[in-house]
């Protein structure tokens, strides 16, 4: 039997592409994040960021100096994953005056 | 909304409020977050329209890197205290480098049609029937953004067909 058009098909290749995410690396675990812990702490001052803490596989928190900025936490984050070759997030510190704040960032424990 | 119109937004938006307002107005900061959201989509879109990876150019990391931190965070999870309140509210510290880009774009079309009224005319044209189709070869960095922005359909022809 001929295939028959369809017209959702159809509509849809009028549509553009949806834009082609880069390839994420798995999310960095407590083990390789503690065995690096120094050079990640060392790597993060350079950023303005102390108090490194691991809150869950891929997550971070830190305290990011009054002299820097959100960029200077993602400079560190592609550092960290460059170091790590798996997926590092940081979320600032700032973040515990929040109210149903996640509660891991709240019990992360320090590097 | 291309990232011109995007930039615009959040200038206007910028010009309309401050950090007080910020900090007290939800929606507000949410609109801001959605427009930068925007503008790390487009930053993505950018580098693949000039075939570039996104991490290889720290301005367009940044911006992407921005988009995924407000796009995928829970929002009690966002520091929003007045240093981040200050990279929202008020600029991305390489907030000039797409301007620029988006100003060299128009200097290369400028280039193509030396000023010329009827060039530019048959340019924008030209451009709008491809519709970011491929048909357009794009010479430099610079030309493929401005097929982007001479792309976006007017209001008035948005049903035409492609």
């Amino acid at each position: 039997m001929p295939a028959q058009a369809n017209p959702v098909a159809g509509r849809l290749a009028a549509v553009s592409q949806p834009i082609a995410e880069p390839a994420h690396l798995p999310l960095a675990t407590e083990r390789q994040i503690r065995s690096h812990a120094a050079e990640l702490v060392e790597l993060a001052a350079r950023h303005g960021i102390t108090a490194l803490a691991f809150a869950s596989p891929g997550r971070l928190r830190g305290h990011l100096a009054d002299d820097r900025d959100l960029f200077d936490m993602f400079e560190f984050q592609r550092a960290a994953a460059d170091l790590l070759d798996a997926e590092v997030t940081v979320y600032s510190d700032g973040a515990l005056r929040n109210q149903h704040v996640s509660p891991d960032l709240v019990a992360a424990s320090p590097l | 909304m291309e990232l011109d119109a995007l930039l615009g937004e959040l200038s206007a938006l910028r010009d309309d409020g401050n950090a007080t307002r910020f900090d007290q107005d939800s929606r507000y900061r949410w609109v801001l977050h959605r427009l930068w959201i925007a503008v790390g989509n487009e930053a993505l879109a950018y580098t693949a329209a000039t075939g570039q990876p996104v991490r290889a150019d720290r301005t367009w990391s940044n911006l992407y890197d921005l988009r995924n931190h407000l796009a995928h965070s829970r929002l009690p999870d966002i520091d929003e205290g007045p240093q981040q309140a200050d990279d929202l509210h008020r600029r991305g510290r390489d907030w000039p480098r797409p301007v620029d880009l988006i100003s060299q774009s128009w200097r290369a079309v400028n280039d193509i049609t030396h000023g010329d009224e009827a060039a530019w005319d048959a340019y924008r044209a030209t451009v709008k029937r491809s519709r970011l189709t491929g048909r357009i070869r794009t010479r430099t960095p610079e030309l493929a953004l401005s097929v982007k922005i001479f792309s976006t359909p007017a209001s008035s022809d948005k049903n035409s067909p492609a």
